[in-house]
């Protein structure tokens, strides 16, 4: 079943179409997170963990990358509950947290005794115990295990999911992905912005990173690869955007420790419409956007005036492969599309 | 090592007092505008040249210059444009081989470029070569904006390749926007950059290999090019030949100022002005507008703005002395208002009772009066800087450690801000 709905924001003067594709009653999710390994242009092989979207709990049939794979609760009358059932093929135990999304069930701290890796207490601070330390904000899942986590009232709009879990180590090594509550728009891109400091993943791929080990923490984080989408220039190719008639839908995400500052040329102003899934009152008409750590920032292209390829990089002028002197980093174009011929409105209303 | 440069810090202090001895016994007269280059067509040629910064040391720089000078200059030449023409930039590149091509891209204009050689982000101009590249794009909306190099960008904009534009609006040059409440009596310009000093060492030594721009450390901060003090010299002085841009605000009471931020560099800077709040009118060369003709309905008031890489921010900021409880000129009840003058605290009297001179310490930049426009007797030695008796306001980054050259105090991100009394005559 495909839908297609219209909504004319007024604001923008113009139509931005969505498309539902096959909703059902509950929208679940099967996340495995596990260990692989990335590569990077220069050809440096990085340990990472990640997520995969399996097709039943435990299934391990789909394929670990980073960020994890995109989520989307449609949100349609009867559907506002993302269930994931998590397994965990990490070594260590891990959770999921969605800022910005208020998680109904297994939601609270988990302590250890500050010495060891024990777990004392999910949920509260155990009673006159001063020295236990939490290390997740949500239930565990210990390796090898499933859990299901539950958020009955998804907001619409665009956030990141990530470990809940040591999440200071566990985002670092590539736990995270992007959640859009509401239906995606026919014509967005996803830009996900992360780094990565080879020396922390090493550290914990060898057992070196924790305290009183070579790595005690992100201390000395200084990322040396920056990526958009999980790649670095020139592995990233041109992300195709839409056409140049129409309303283009940009998501920004941010889930490295950074700011960035994603910058389009030759392109007029982006619209920037919301930030963390709330949506501004005005549009700010920009040509940077502030792209802090964990933030998301929506931000509408209104019809491009032209097609071709348009640059889209880090003004930060993270633009490099681990120092090297060649073009690298977090760079890569949009794709505009020609211009399309217009399907009369009421065309696109049969379709719904 | 530590131990040594604790023992030359006095020393050093000293050197910084007597350069700005020397720097600010002019800044009295020295301009308090915008200067740059105007027309519809420029011919800018990437060349090698050094800056000199506070601390006294010395940097090699890649910069835009005027074809027709011989030299480079940091930041690029401010073009002043306006609204509705259409804009041509030629660039060729006398870099030396070992720098690559060069280019410039011009964030916020839809830019056409012809000629040099096809690159990443725009068309470029290869090294040695006598065939330039062309831009153009029509100035299609006034405000501020920025062009910098789009040629490995992250070591070439580190290198001084980076420039402002202003776009004056139809409504007239006293106006940022094309609406009356952007209205301004002065302007200024802070193009803010920053410099890792071993990213220059190596370059200059031809050791380009060792450049590494992932692990950039800042330790020199600039507006419009220079460091403080030396942003209080004049405009163009000899002594800063490739750095030609000061940057000395300067106003009369009641006037009101458009302060140009401009983040040239690749660190975020909170700015923030002493004396008054600002109004924050507009992001990108666009006004906070709610929709289309309500001006700059949308600003918002603040003392710290931070102005992000790649970004340019307008603010507007005025002062009468309100608010400060007591008459600023020293008026006694029955003397008439000085122009721009706030009524409410006319003829209220200065609440301290001054200690006797030899209890005090005078700082440099105090008239000798604690009222505008007030000369009163200074100790020999005393510099006199102050030469028509002005408010001094701190305008400077928030982040604290950039007030520096490296690490030598004072220096980089700060600036004076000069509310000097009704009839000083402001160039
Ligand atoms: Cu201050």
């Amino acid at each position: 079943m495909l839908k297609i709905k219209c909504l004319v924001a007024g604001f923008m003067a113009a139509a931005l179409c969505l498309v539902l594709v096959g909703t059902s009653s509950a929208v679940v999710y099967n996340l495995r997170a596990e260990a692989t390994t990335v590569t990077m242009p220069d050809g440096t092989v990085i340990p990472v963990w990640g997520y995969a979207l399996d097709s039943a709990p435990g299934a391990g049939d789909g394929q670990i990358m980073v960020p994890g794979p995109l989520l989307t609760v449609p949100l349609d009358e009867t559907d506002t509950t993302l269930t994931i059932n998590l397994t965990n093929k990490l070594p260590r135990p891990t959770s999921i947290d969605i800022v910005g999304q208020v998680m109904t069930n297994n939601l609270g701290p988990v302590w250890t005794d500050g010495l060891s890796d024990s777990v004392i207490s999910s949920g509260f601070r155990p009673p006159d115990n001063y020295t236990a330390r939490m290390r997740s904000f949500a239930h565990e899942t210990s390796p090898n295990g499933t859990q299901t986590y539950e958020w009955t009232n998804v907001r619409p709009g665009s956030y990141i999911y990530k470990s809940g879990t040591n999440p200071a180590m566990q985002v670092a090594m590539g736990l995270y992905g992007g959640l859009i509550g509401g239906s995606r728009y026919s014509k967005e891109v996803i830009l996900f912005f992360s780094e990565i400091d080879p020396v922390i993943n090493n550290a914990v791929a060898n057992g070196n990173y924790g305290p009183g080990l070579p790595v005690s923490s992100l201390i000395d984080y200084h990322p040396k690869y920056f990526l958009i989408n999980g790649k670095a220039y020139p592995a990233l190719q041109p992300l195709i955007a839409g056409h140049a008639n129409q309303n283009i839908l940009l998501r920004f995400f941010n889930a490295g420790l950074e700011t960035h500052v994603p910058t389009l040329l030759n392109m007029p102003h982006m619209s920037i419409v919301a930030e963390d899934g709330i949506r501004f009152r005005y549009p700010k008409r920009q040509v940077t956007i502030e792209l802090v750590a964990g933030k998301t920032v929506d931000a509408v292209l209104q019809q491009p005036h032209a097609q071709g390829q348009f640059s889209l990089y880090d003004r930060r002028l993270n633009l490099t492969n681990a120092g090297s002197a060649t073009p690298g980093g977090m760079l890569t174009a949009l794709q505009i599309q020609e211009p399309l011929v217009l399907v009369p409105t009421y065309q696109l209303l049969l379709l719904d | 090592m530590a131990k040594y440069l604790k023992i030359e810090i006095p020393g050093t202090l000293l050197a910084a007092a007597v350069l700005l001895l020397m720097v600010v016994g002019i800044a009295g007269n020295a301009a308090a505008t915008i200067v740059g280059e105007t027309g519809t067509s420029f011919n800018l040629v990437a060349r090698t040249g050094n800056i000199i910064t506070s601390d006294g040391d010395s940097f090699l720089m890649w910069g835009y210059g005027l074809e027709s000078g011989t030299s480079m200059q940091y930041p690029g030449p401010t073009l002043i444009l306006q609204e509705g023409q259409t804009i041509t930039v030629t660039l060729k590149n006398e870099l030396p081989a070992a720098a690559g091509n060069v280019s410039i891209v011009f964030p916020g204009q839809i830019v056409t470029a012809s000629g040099g050689a096809q690159g990443l982000l725009t068309r470029e101009a290869v090294p040695g070569s006598a065939n330039a590249v062309t831009y153009t794009f029509v100035a299609k909306e006034p405000g501020t904006y920025m062009y910098h190099s789009g040629t490995r960008p992250d070591l070439q904009v580190e290198m001084g390749l980076v420039g402002a534009i202003i776009i004056r609006p139809k409504l007239g040059a006293k106006y940022a926007y094309n609406h009356a409440n952007t209205r301004f009596d002065r302007e200024f310009l802070y193009l803010l950059t920053e410099m890792d000093p071993r990213i220059h060492r190596a370059i200059a030594f031809g050791q380009y290999n060792l450049v590494d721009t992932s692990n950039y450390f800042a330790t020199n901060w600039f507006i419009n090019g220079r460091n403080f003090p030396d942003v209080m010299q004049a405009n163009y002085v000899a002594t800063l030949p490739n750095q030609p841009y000061n940057c000395q605000p300067r106003m009369l009471p009641g006037e009101t100022v458009l302060l140009r931020f401009i983040g040239g560099g690749r660190d975020p800077h909170p700015m923030h002005e002493h004396g008054n709040d600002f109004s924050v009118l507009a992001v990108d060369g666009r006004m906070l507008q709610s929709a289309p003709g309500k001006g700059a309905d949308l600003a918002w008031m603040a003392n710290t703005i931070r102005v992000l890489p790649g970004q340019t921010v307008d603010v507007t900021w005025t002062w009468t002395g309100a608010g400060i409880g007591w008459d600023i000129y020293g008026h006694l009840p029955g003397q008439q208002l000085a122009p721009g003058e706030d009524p409410a605290d006319h003829a209220k009297p200065f609440p301290v009772v001054i200690p006797p001179r030899d209890e005090l310490t005078f700082g440099q930049f105090y008239s000798g009066s604690p009222f505008l426009g007030g000369m009163g007797e200074l100790p020999t030695g005393h510099p006199g800087f102050n030469a028509y008796g002005g408010f001094f306001y701190m305008w400077h980054s928030h982040t604290e450690k950039e007030l520096t050259s490296n690490d030598i105090w004072p220096g980089g991100l700060v600036s004076f801000m000069i509310v000097e009394p009704p009839g000083t005559p402001i160039p």
